[in-house]
């Protein structure tokens, strides 16, 4: 995570820094879905850093179909809850199929309807940091 | 105020990016900061 210049899917460029910078204490963790998230799913040390700065990040907001940290280990899940902002009026989130191979790695995985990829369907979910947590977590839909 | 720390990957979605950004705006006192994998 050294910072540069990075590239969409769309080949948009977009100039970013390295985590090395970071010194907030209070933020907002901010992550894109993208195809990306493919090879990024068993990048441990990538898988790492996002539960760090999971843990510390005030709100975590994922978008479309990316990785939802679970800054909760040994396997309990969370509950995700709180705000829902939609671009779109039908907000449909389901749980990624946990045969998939994100959903085999990850607690609590969402994707916002099948319309992820159109530019209609994009949504976001919003969890709060320190939420509480159970072995049996349902989603907050 | 608070950090916004967005997650940039290769062959991240952009509209996953920009169009949530500037809603969020509306909703958080921001100030949008871009790192990286």
């Amino acid at each position: 995570m050294t910072g540069g210049i990075i590239t969409s899917s769309q080949n948009v460029p977009v100039m970013t820094r390295p985590l090395s910078e970071l010194k907030s204490t209070r933020y907002v963790l901010f992550i894109p879905g993208g195809t990306g998230v493919k090879e990024l799913v068993n990048n441990d040390t990538f898988i790492a850093t996002l539960k760090s700065l999971a843990m510390n990040a005030e709100f975590i907001i994922t978008v479309c179909n990316t990785l939802i940290p679970d800054r909760y280990s040994y396997g309990e899940t969370c509950h995700f809850e709180q705000t829902v902002v939609c671009l779109d009026k039908n907000c449909n989130w389901r749980e990624l199929d946990k045969e998939s191979p994100l959903g085999k790695r990850w607690h609590n995985v969402y994707q916002f309807g099948s319309q992820c990829r159109d530019g209609l369907g994009i949504g976001i979910r919003i969890r709060p940091a320190g939420v509480s947590c159970s072995k049996t977590g349902e989603p907050g839909d | 105020m608070r950090d916004v720390i967005t997650i940039l990957y290769n062959e991240f979605e952009t509209l996953d990016v920009f169009g949530p950004i500037e809603i969020l705006g509306d909703y958080l006192n921001i100030l949008t900061r871009f790192f990286i994998q």
